[in-house]
């Protein structure tokens, strides 16, 4: 494919992603937004337990928490720096 | 008021996101107070940390059987963080059962620029794209989303952004056949706008 009908084949998705967006409510892609986080949330499950088919339910949850935060720690390198303590 | 990648979605497309992110206006001792009044189901982490655009306090809250988290970031004295507090708008929403605020399409958009030319991340810029996208060129204030990109020295990213969004508000009647289905025949107002993709450009010429 010629990279002038990747851009178009690209464009035509994209338009039609919009078109979708806008037939739902703003709650709606809100409600979406967290639903798409709990099902991504599944597969990464699903990909724990077939890297690691010993672990019971309370095992891959442990992996997923850890899998999480070193994401986060990925992704928010850089950004922020320890801050205050708040009075207990 | 929620901000971060749920505000986005409400303006937007929905899009998956690992927290939600909250701006408060309260100190830490609100905060204590706050998190006394949610119960024991929610834990505050007393560790803050400084985020590095605005310079504001960051808190997790988190609800230690789930994943999902909450970030609470107490309102800095940065001047668009202050501004865009103040034309926060109520979202009152049917579908998540709460009355909320988020911040206005415009601040969305101002954060998110501030937030893609300084961390680079790919949802930023998506997140932009989509709100513009989603809402339409008409729909935005554009004086005062120039005023702030001006400020910010974000403003050659947001002509880049814009000019990569397709057109999609062409009747179908007007879209042409063949590979560039895209083009229409523009008004002369939309075609005063920066130009977007370089085959619509062409059809307002």
């Amino acid at each position: 494919m010629e990279d002038q009908q990747i851009q178009h084949l690209a464009d035509a998705i994209y338009v039609e992603k919009v078109r979708r967006a806008r037939t739902m409510t703003p709650g709606e892609r809100m409600e979406a937004g967290i639903e798409l986080f709990e099902a991504s949330l599944g597969i990464m499950r699903d990909g724990i337990r077939m890297q690691h088919p010993e672990a019971d339910d309370l095992a891959v949850e442990e992996i997923l928490k850890q899998r999480l935060a070193r994401l986060r720690k990925i992704q928010e390198h850089g950004l922020y720096r320890k801050g205050p303590l708040l009075d207990e | 008021m929620v901000v971060g990648g749920l505000s986005s979605m409400a303006y937007g497309n929905p899009r998956t996101t690992k927290d939600a992110d909250l701006v408060l206006a309260v100190d830490g001792t609100g905060l204590n107070r706050l998190a006394e009044k949610l119960g024991d189901e929610f834990h505050l982490d007393s560790q803050g940390s400084f985020e590095m655009v605005t310079g504001t306090s960051r808190y997790h809250l988190r609800v230690p059987s789930l994943r999902f988290e909450i970030e609470l970031f107490l309102l800095s004295d940065d001047a668009h963080d202050l501004e865009r507090f103040k034309r926060r708008r109520a979202f009152p929403s049917r579908q998540l059962g709460m009355r909320t605020m988020i911040p206005t399409a415009e601040d969305v958009i101002v954060m998110k620029l501030r937030w893609f030319s300084i961390a680079k991340r790919g949802k930023d810029g998506d997140d932009i794209r989509n709100v513009i996208a989603v809402l339409g060129e008409d729909a935005l204030d554009w004086d005062y989303i120039h005023r702030w990109t001006a400020e910010h020295g974000t403003r050659a990213l947001l002509d880049e952004i814009r000019a990569s969004i397709p057109h999609t508000d062409c009747p179908p009647s007007q879209a042409q056949a063949g590979a560039e289905w895209l083009l229409c025949e523009r008004s002369a107002s939309s075609c005063a706008a920066p130009p977007r993709l370089s085959i619509t450009s062409k059809a307002c010429r």
